[in-house]
């Protein structure tokens, strides 16, 4: 197998980079989401040669070398696949330290335990001075537990194990032409999180158009528009799940998130067209911020020009948490590797 | 002669014990003749490697997807390949020339030894027939081409901003675009023709002579950088397994006709025997087109042997009446000898046109119609066609149907003498030309209908995009437009030329003194 050298990442990075029959539709990715895979069928690839026949009928290959017929290649496509997609296109994202419990760190020494040993000695050897025990005894070890010394203990910053992750999305008419792009970009942002947080991922979906809703993940994916634009509700229905009250959900119940044992993503995808009076959302998600991990604002619209103000006013209260882009529409590999760099990408 | 078995890099001694035996009958029964061998036993995964790089040595994506469908295919069942025929090596340890030959370990035992015995019939071919001789490539030579071109790929990254991968990529895919230009008919040359001219002369024409070999000329003649220099001589030698193509259908006709043998003759056990000859029946179907050449090569190969035994050669037999000739027979008993001579000097078209007689193609026009069930029913429109050209077939048919088929397997291309350099009617360039002189052998030897003409011409034309595209790149290389002259689909001369980006196809006017301009 070593003759082979990397000629199959060759083959396969030639089919990345060629072929648009590995592109994935979005209920591709809601599959590979939840566990599955899809297949594609690619051609065989060949150089063009200097061979029999037309255009119409099919011109050969290699002409008749017997045996061998045309034939494709079923590539698989995992979640494995698509987090390789990622890394190549240099996203790295690193799950946020937050202080959730604290553990004593034993500090050692460059020779190991040796130095608390040191000190657990000279404690022990003080002690039998002071008791007489060394004069009667000579040195002798009998560590008694009072005698047991350790270095520096401090706290440990843990990341969480689990995160929640609130996807909101615009589903006004305006929206319609660009689903493609935001559902590929948060289902790549979605699949990231379960890879750093081992699955334990919960997913919440919210359309909002006039008012607010959470729907299944199924009714998220289909393209259903109508409405005006409100982002204050869709914000509030968050707070709503934040702080367990009650908010509309099409699900029959309403979830309470734990905020304070896991990490907390919301992202909000939208064509920037809100009717609300800004104020009142920028007051909104100033409330939710202590309780969230990142807020992550997707704007797919060619024709706006500028953010709503709410971005500038939060940036200024905590620019850690808060991350946007400007996407654009057509849903390629490059405009979605730029988006996932500009939304989950660690910065420098 | 020594054969070895290994698994892994261990001597298996049960199948080397095997081996031998088999190869003893293949001896001293059959009195084929070969040099050593070692199979190697090989997982599925090892066996599509060794496939991957015996189709091309070097560590390219091309390689990787030949790996990639095999692997894929084989361990869904899909394919099957039970044997590879690799190169040759020189063993260290006795200082022997040994054929490496991989198996799959995961046949049957059965398989495994019946496949002993058709490898058997390929070392015999390569040993004996002229063609294969002169192309056994050798295997430490392979690797030395996959380590200069790793080293290239280092060298090129090193020495700048170039992606040296992709570079040299590039230059790949151009030599398989060159590799079907190599003179597949070497031994059919003169002296005069292979001799090493002086083609640097004052004038601007070259060559001086008709050239046969394309690739060579232009690794030669075309402006290069030392390493690209380098880079296609070593594919333009791993290029030249293209000419074994020409005895495709003897090489595994006669493996067949050797497996077939130690199954009737040469095994035992009478259920292993059963099991080898249904073995032989699966692979060697007549209604499967893609594996005419066992189907049909056994077939032949049984035939010599038959006519042989018989004494049906020769110029007194030639004057018999049909029924004469079926009831020929002078028990002279050479039917071995005779498929052994068979083999030695010919290439597939001179085999076919030596020994497929009429009395034999009707036999195997009987045999093609018998093996397709009456209640069969065409689940494809390929199918369909299948089905209603074996209903409509006739002995004609087939000898016209196996000419166009091994005339066509390879177009030739040639560089006639002035072929280059200033061209009337062309500017400075390079004008290649189609050998269409089949096309009147396929056409005069037989009754052609209107419809098999037509059909004729569609097949035997160059102009579609593959070619068009082809010569973009050989207009690259060369550095000015390149042209062929060929015939387009209707059967009327053209010229399809390039200018190193775009192509075209320009129809020839007969009647101006030059061709139409680029």
């Amino acid at each position: 197998m070593s003759d082979l050298g990397d000629s199959e990442e060759k083959y396969k990075k030639k089919v990345d980079e060629e072929d648009d029959d590995l592109d994935l539709s979005v209920e591709d990715l809601v599959d590979i989401v939840n566990g599955g895979a899809v297949s594609r069928h690619i051609p065989l690839k060949s150089n063009p040669r200097i061979v029999y026949g037309t255009d119409e009928d099919g011109s050969e290959g290699t002409g008749d070398q017997g045996g061998d017929s045309r034939a494709d290649i079923v590539f698989g496509i995992d979640r494995k696949y698509i987090l390789s997609q990622q890394n190549k296109w240099k996203l790295k994202f690193t799950k946020p330290n937050r202080f959730r419990s604290t553990q004593m760190e034993f500090l050692v020494s460059e020779n190991g335990l040796q130095e608390n040993e040191e000190e657990t000695l000279e404690a022990m050897l003080d002690r039998q001075n002071q008791t007489g025990e060394f004069k009667k005894k000579g040195f002798h070890i009998d560590v008694k537990e009072e005698d047991i010394r350790y270095d520096i203990v401090r706290d440990k910053p843990i990341p969480y194990k689990k995160a929640t992750f609130i996807l909101m999305r615009d589903v006004s008419p305006s929206m319609d032409e660009v689903t493609k792009m935001a559902d590929m970009v948060a289902l790549h942002i979605i699949l990231r999180l379960q890879e750093e947080y081992k699955e334990n991922v919960t997913r919440c979906y919210i359309v909002h158009s006039s008012g607010a809703e959470e729907v299944s993940e199924r009714d998220f994916f289909k393209d259903v528009y109508g409405g005006g634009t409100s982002f204050l509700d869709a914000y509030k229905t968050v707070s709503a799940m934040l702080s367990g009250t009650p908010y509309k959900s099409l699900l029959g119940y309403n979830r309470k998130i734990s905020w304070a044992d896991e990490d907390v993503y919301v992202m909000h995808i939208t064509d920037g067209e809100n009717l609300d009076p800004e104020g009142s959302v920028v007051e909104e998600i100033k409330s939710m911020l202590p309780k969230i991990t990142r807020l992550m604002y997707m704007q797919i619209n060619e024709n706006r020009d500028g953010w709503p103000k709410f971005i500038n006013e939060i940036k200024q209260i905590d620019s850690t948490k808060l991350r946007y882009t400007e996407a654009k529409k057509e849903a390629t590999n490059v405009n979605i590797a730029k988006a996932l760099s500009d939304l989950l990408g660690d910065t420098e | 002669m020594k054969i070895v078995v290994k698994e892994g890099v261990n001597e298996n001694s049960h199948w080397t014990k095997v081996a031998r035996e088999i190869a003893d009958y293949t001896v001293n029964e059959l009195h084929l003749s070969f040099g050593n061998v070692e199979f190697r036993l090989v997982s599925n995964d090892g066996l599509a490697a060794a496939s991957a790089l015996y189709a091309s040595p070097f560590p390219t994506w091309y390689t990787g997807q030949n790996y990639v469908l095999r692997r894929e295919r084989m361990g869904a069942r899909y394919e099957s390949l039970y044997e590879m025929v690799g190169h040759v090596y020189k063993n260290i340890s006795d200082n022997e020339e040994y054929t490496v030959v991989y198996i799959n370990k995961a046949d049957e035992d059965f398989q495994i030894k019946s496949v002993m015995a058709h490898v058997y019939g390929h070392m015999h071919m390569d040993y004996n027939n002229y063609i294969c001789k002169g192309e056994r490539v050798d295997l430490a030579r392979e690797a030395a081409f996959r380590e200069r071109y790793l080293e290239l790929e280092k060298i090129l990254n090193e020495g700048g901003a170039v992606d040296g991968k992709a570079e040299l990529q590039n230059h790949f895919d151009t030599s398989q675009t060159l590799e079907m230009l190599i003179d597949l008919y070497p031994e059919s040359r003169t002296e005069a023709d292979n001799s090493f001219k002086n083609y640097y002369k004052t004038t601007d024409a070259l060559p001086e002579e008709r050239v046969y070999d394309v690739y060579k000329f232009l690794l030669e003649n075309a402006s290069m950088n030392p390493w690209e220099k380098e880079f296609y001589s070593m594919t333009y030698e791993a290029a030249r397994l293209y000419r074994t193509a020409r005895v495709k259908i003897m090489h595994e006709g006669f493996a067949t006709f050797v497996q077939k043998k130690y199954a009737l003759y040469g095994e035992k056990d009478p259920v292993t025997s059963t099991k080898m000859q249904l073995f032989i029946d699966n692979v060697a179907t007549p209604s499967n087109m893609a594996q005419l050449p066992y189907a049909f090569g056994l077939k032949l190969f049984e035939r010599i042997e038959e006519r042989g035994n018989k004494g049906q050669f020769g110029f007194g037999y030639d004057l018999l009446s049909t029924d004469s000739k079926r009831a020929y027979n002078d028990k002279s008993g050479k039917g071995l000898e005779k498929v052994l001579d068979s083999l030695r000097f010919s290439d597939d078209l001179g085999f076919l046109n030596s020994y497929a007689d009429d009395l034999f193609l009707a036999d195997y026009v009987e045999l093609l119609k018998r093996s397709i069930p009456e209640d069969f029913e065409p689940q494809t429109e390929k199918d369909a066609e299948f089905k209603d050209w074996v209903d409509n077939l006739t002995t004609e048919g087939l000898k016209f149907m196996l000419q166009v088929r091994l005339e066509r397997s390879i177009p030739r291309i040639e560089l006639p003498k002035n072929g280059t350099g200033f061209i009337g009617g062309f500017g400075r360039g390079l004008l290649l030309e189609h050998d269409t002189s089949f096309i009147d052998r396929c056409m005069n030897s037989y009754t052609v209908s209107d419809g098999d003409k037509i059909m004729l011409s569609k097949l035997m034309t160059l102009d579609n995009h593959s070619t068009g595209e082809s010569l973009n790149r050989l207009s690259r290389m060369w550095k000015h437009p390149v042209y062929i002259k060929t015939i387009d689909a209707d059967g009327d001369p053209c010229v399809i030329g390039s200018n190193g980006t775009s192509f075209k196809t320009m129809p020839v006017n007969q009647k101006s003194k030059g061709l139409v301009r680029w």
